[in-house]
């Protein structure tokens, strides 16, 4: 199947007929929100806390959305497709959603947002649809303005789809240059269906908050190969 | 939710909400959650945002006081404005709302504005300092 990176820009990619297919397949209902359950996880909010204000970028028609209303949290979501939104107040989603391109920044305060969660959609980032497009400047204000919009402790989990190891570090290197710290986690890595990638930030430093642990992660084939399933951000 | 925490970037801040069309929703009351978001909202803006909901808010408020607590959380949560606009108090750009969607898209050119009008703004803040400079240059001869 070809990436729908490749097919066309998110905002004409997912036009209506899609983001019908999107609302209605429960298998990729299912995924999203399993997706969007093990971000939360790895959230890793305590129990009492309640209430709190999250943003979903990338939101789409609100599946992630839903997760977040039934930890009782409230979340803003903002997505460039139309159609997706459409979708998602259809449905009667509980969050509010707005249209907004990630790559140009987030409209809020600073320090408005207690986590953030994304559902596949930072690698559109990689991309430049537009002749005006530059990825690596796009990532950096994203990242910046997430940043801001967090609360300082605050956390955010992004799950994405790297094309190459090359698109993994571009995202990672943009997102520590803004300040957070954090790293990758990889499920699933010996899987090629089931694995699935998660950038872990926080906005303050590593001491006070570490980072979750991988799941299916098979302890010999680590010492084996040689390789780490959780990559930390290191500041040089 | 009502929109007083969105903001134009760089560019003005809070934006002046239009309602033509409101939707009251039901959303159960969370007082957690307005626990949590009191400290970080701009009450200015939110007193704005009442004015044109047709909202009575006390001038100022605790989150003791559930009646205060449960208006607010009524405002925030469970007024959503279908129809009408955001506009930026510094620029005057008006962004729509429709169906209950903001519309936050910047064109092409609007963010090219953006990064002109940041570096005329440095160019205007090093001509100030050059001019103060000379200013003293003078004030020191005198």
């Amino acid at each position: 199947m070809s990436r729908p990176e490749h097919v066309a820009p998110p905002e004409i990619y997912y036009d209506e007929s899609e983001s019908r297919k999107y609302s209605q397949n429960s298998r990729i209902i299912d995924i999203q929100s399993q997706m969007a359950e093990r971000a939360y996880e790895l959230l890793s909010l305590s129990d009492d806390k309640e209430g709190l204000l999250i943003l979903d970028i990338g939101c789409g028609s609100g599946i992630s959305g839903d997760v977040l209303s039934d930890h009782g949290h409230q979340w803003i979501g903002c997505d460039i497709s139309k159609d997706m939104l459409n979708v998602s107040v259809e449905r009667e989603v509980v969050g509010d959603v707005m249209l907004r391109d990630m790559g140009q920044g987030f409209p809020f305060r600073a320090g408005s947002f207690d986590a953030a969660i994304s559902i596949s959609a930072i690698q559109w980032l990689c991309n430049a649809e537009k002749s005006h497009h530059n990825p690596r400047k796009r990532l950096l204000v994203f990242f910046q303005s997430l940043f801001q919009i967090l609360t300082r402790g605050g956390k955010a989990v992004l799950q994405f789809y790297p094309e190459s190891s090359a698109q993994i570090e571009m995202i990672t290197a943009a997102a520590l240059r803004c300040g957070f710290t954090g790293g990758l986690l990889v499920d699933y890595p010996n899987s090629s269906k089931a694995k699935k990638y998660f950038l872990v930030l926080f906005t303050g430093s590593t001491g006070s908050q570490s980072m979750p642990k991988a799941k299916g992660v098979d302890s010999n084939s680590i010492e084996d190969g040689g390789q780490t399933q959780v990559k930390y951000l290191v500041n040089s | 939710m009502a929109c007083t925490k969105k903001q134009c970037v760089g560019r003005g801040f809070p934006l002046k909400l239009e309602a033509n069309e409101i939707a009251q929703l039901s959303q159960p009351f969370n007082y957690e959650f307005v626990k949590n978001i009191f400290p970080k909202l701009d009450w200015n803006g939110i007193q704005l945002v009442a004015k044109q909901l047709n909202v009575v808010l006390p001038e100022q408020g605790s989150v003791e006081d559930e009646e205060f607590v449960k208006t607010l959380f009524n405002l925030l949560c469970n007024l959503k404005v279908i129809n009408g606009s955001l506009t930026c108090p510094s620029c005057n750009r008006v962004y729509p709302i429709e169906v209950g969607i903001p519309n936050m898209l910047l064109k092409e050119e609007e963010i090219y504005q953006d990064i002109q009008r940041m570096a005329d703004k440095e160019k205007e803040a090093q001509e100030e300092e050059s001019d103060e400079e000379e200013d003293s240059d003078e004030e020191m001869e005198e």
